[in-house]
């Protein structure tokens, strides 16, 4: 076994970490990714998850729930470890302020020299990478532009939760957490990835354009040059204060080649819509309306694995909004049991990095 | 004025891809998800200085040089 999942409910930072380690056994990691619930000391758990695993690089982020092989949990620290058959290298880079653009750029200078190519010479199908960021400062979308103007490599991620606390997200780094923060991980693997994006959602015949909105906060005050709320509530069938309880089943997605990228409502502010999502004017998104997660879910990994003939781990972002659902529809032992054959971790997140950022997907990485 | 919107795109497209087919589409993409969907602007498109200054800045985070003209 060339990859490892293994999770504990010690709260106790030294006795989680005699628990995780004693379920690795002999295991060797080159590489291990924790996430952890936000009732750990951010700064004590990197410390000694880096000092517990000193042949390996570590990093993770904070949660607001865990996912492993065959369970979603809570309270949680889930841990991959990977071994030098699947990952023949790693190198992290810390974004320590997400307001500062151009330390995305000195990451992939760093990431060139160290692989001592040009990121437009590596192998697109061996190198990738990972990004967890802070999921409450709402620069996802900055950061995630950046990315793809430097580079073609595939970067995917998750936002990092706080267990719906919205106080403070942590990244964790070799030994550091982080928070304002974002790391970057460019792995090489030996046997390549994939990427599975699924969300469960179709599209209803009803477009809203957006005509007025504050990028930044993430606020669309106008969808077809009407007040936010009532279009959305007219495209809905409903009253206002009716669409005010869509929200979950019924979000809107910018359509790219027939796949909804999801942006979910937070809120109404007055007549306006807050998203956990920006959206530019001009546009144009389609009504959306919620379909079963666990059965979509299984499908698209019952067809990655038809298509790939095997995967041998994944790395599943699973939107909180994701897991609410479940939770309401008391599906989620059924959910987690779709990961049981595969080795899994995963959290749920405040947002899912994949070419941009996005909700209510599980966004994942299949390790070949 | 018409048409630069489309130039800029398709240098865009030509210049991040540099002839690998498969990566048009994540190109695209990216595009559309910054707020410019390459389907709707073709050579008769209106010259829009929002969405021309939108896409420059673009380009140059790609380290790509869009002529004046």
């Amino acid at each position: 076994m060339n990859i490892k999942t293994v999770i504990t409910h010690e709260q106790n930072i030294e006795k989680a970490m005699e628990d995780l380690k004693k379920q690795l056994e002999t295991f060797n990691p080159k590489l291990v990714i924790y996430f952890a619930s936000s009732i750990y000391s951010p700064q004590e758990l990197s410390d000694k998850m880096q000092s517990g695993f000193t042949q390996a690089q570590t990093f993770g982020c904070s949660t607001s729930g865990e996912l492993i092989s065959g369970t979603i949990t809570k309270n949680s620290i889930v841990l991959m470890a990977l071994n030098d058959k699947i990952i023949s290298d790693a190198k992290i880079e810390v974004i320590e302020n997400l307001s500062e653009l151009d330390q995305v750029k000195s990451a992939f200078v760093s990431f060139e020299n160290y692989y001592k190519a040009k990121l437009n010479e590596l192998d697109l199908d061996k190198y990738v990478g990972l990004i967890l960021i802070d999921g409450l400062r709402g620069k996802e979308e900055r950061i995630m532009e950046k990315i793809g103007a430097l580079t073609n490599l595939t970067f995917v991620g998750g936002s990092a939760g706080d267990d719906l606390k919205f106080s403070q997200t942590y990244v964790f780094a070799n030994g550091k957490s982080y928070t304002n923060a974002a790391i970057l991980i460019l792995l090489k693997t030996n046997n390549g990835f994939d990427i599975l994006k699924t969300q469960s959602f179709n599209p209803l015949n009803k477009i809203l354009k957006v005509t007025k909105a504050n990028e930044a906060k993430r606020e669309v005050m106008e969808f077809n040059n009407n007040p936010a709320i009532v279009e959305y509530a007219i495209a809905l069938g409903k009253s206002t204060e009716e669409a005010k309880n869509s929200f979950m089943h019924n979000p809107i997605g910018l359509m790219i080649d027939g796949q909804p990228y999801v942006r979910s409502p937070q809120q109404a502010k007055d007549n306006s819509m807050v998203f956990y999502c920006n959206m530019s004017e001009g546009m144009e998104l389609s009504l959306l309306e919620g379909t079963d997660i666990v059965n979509d879910t299984k499908k698209a990994i019952a067809a990655k694995e038809l298509e790939l003939g095997k995967i041998t781990g994944i790395i599943n972002f699973h939107c909180i909004l994701r897991t609410l659902g479940l939770e309401d529809s008391n599906k989620s032992d059924e959910y987690g049991k779709i990961f049981t054959a595969i080795p899994t971790i995963g959290f749920s997140t405040y947002g899912e990095q994949y070419i941009g950022h996005m909700n209510q997907t599980s966004t994942m990485l299949l390790f070949k | 004025m018409a048409g630069k919107i489309k130039m800029i795109i398709d240098r865009i497209v030509e210049v991040k891809t540099n002839g690998v087919t498969s990566l048009v589409p994540m190109t695209k993409a990216k595009l559309i998800l910054i707020g410019i969907n390459p389907l709707k602007y073709d050579e008769t498109t209106a010259d829009d200085p929002d969405i021309i200054d939108k896409l420059i800045k673009y380009a140059k985070e790609s380290g790509i040089e869009i002529a004046s003209k």
